[in-house]
């Protein structure tokens, strides 16, 4: 009798379960599996080919603005008035990589202070941004891209003879 | 006593055959309550990784979207994409994990914001029912140092629907 009983509360539990999934209550539920992908690339290298140097200036005595304009390319430092300078470059940064990209350019859009090595002296770097590649600069997939670096110092008269140094910080962004 | 237990096991059957057929007639045909189809992976592209790092985002909580970095040039890819349908109306539930790893080599990364970047994370999906379709797009974001060697990667979303 009692081995009968068990099985009529199995049958009936059965019998129930059986209702409830058989019922009109339509609830499911489902795990899905999504595979996820992505390829890393640590090609895009930026190097600093060529710093930014306005060569040695003969300086007239009343000061000179002298600007190298690397807005097309590659250039050489021009002064407004007769100063003479003589081994001058734009800065030249490389960037490789495989893909094609866009590149954003973000240069300082204030002045950025140069400092006399030995008189402690500042002269400040101006309009970067207008004398440098255009942000927004198209890259070819695996030809490298070359943005030109330029400015404008301007030498007050009585500008002492020194070696005047600094760093700027460029910011590119690949979209 | 052998036959008056053998009247008392018929008995119980009986009422078994009862129950059965009871709990059958109180009961409505069996309705498949949707079918889901997966459409498209997550596919993060080819990333051209920045030096100094960066975080690959695919914005999908609108719609179909594509992996963008801030700093870092990417190719390809694409939003997941999920397709659901039923016959009758449904309110579908969809519970995104909160991250999900990415074996890639030797190492691994992961994928997070995966809710904030798929659609109708937390609000659910209303199915209107006849068998029309429903897409729903699935993102995320992938946060990279700058020092990752080239290599591929591969992972799986446990994604869980539940159809009301």
């Amino acid at each position: 009798m009692k081995k009968t009983w068990k099985s009529s509360v199995l049958l009936l539990g059965t019998a129930m379960l059986g209702a409830v999934a058989l019922s009109g209550t339509n609830a499911m539920a489902g795990d899905l599996n999504m595979t996820v992908t992505a390829v890393v690339l640590s090609t895009l290298t930026e190097t600093v080919t060529t710093p930014l140097n306005f060569g040695t200036i003969d300086l007239v005595p009343q000061g000179d603005v002298v600007t190298i304009n690397a807005s097309a390319g590659a250039a050489t430092a021009a002064a407004t008035g007769s100063s003479t300078i003589v081994g001058s470059t734009s800065g030249l940064i490389t960037v490789s990589s495989v893909g094609a990209m866009t590149i954003g350019i973000t240069y300082p859009a204030v002045a950025q202070p140069l400092l006399g090595a030995v008189s402690g002296d500042t002269i400040n770097l101006t309009a970067i941004v207008a004398n440098s590649t255009a942000t927004g600069l198209a890259k070819v997939a695996n030809v490298d891209a070359l943005i030109h670096v330029g400015g404008v110092v301007t030498f007050p008269a009585g500008t002492e003879n020194d070696t005047y140094n600094g760093s700027i910080l460029i910011t590119l962004n690949y979209t | 006593m052998p036959t008056v237990r053998q009247k008392r096991d018929n008995s119980h059957g009986l009422f078994h055959l009862a129950i059965m057929l009871f709990c059958l007639l109180v009961t409505s045909p069996a309705v498949p309550a949707g079918e889901v189809t997966l459409v498209a992976p997550v596919d993060f592209g080819s990333i051209d990784l920045n030096p100094g790092g960066d975080t690959i985002v695919i914005a999908a909580h609108n719609g179909p979207a594509s992996p963008a970095g801030s700093r870092s040039g990417v190719t390809g890819g694409g939003s997941g994409l999920i397709q659901v349908t039923s016959t009758e109306a449904e309110h579908v539930e969809i519970l995104f994990p909160d991250s999900a790893p990415l074996v890639c080599g030797s190492h691994s990364l992961t994928i997070k914001d995966i809710g904030p970047h798929s659609q109708y994370h937390l609000t659910g999906l209303d199915l209107p029912g006849g068998g029309v379709t429903r897409t729903i797009s699935v993102g995320g974001s992938l946060k990279l140092q700058g020092d990752e060697a080239s290599v591929s990667c591969s992972g799986f979303l446990s994604i869980q629907l539940n159809f009301f």
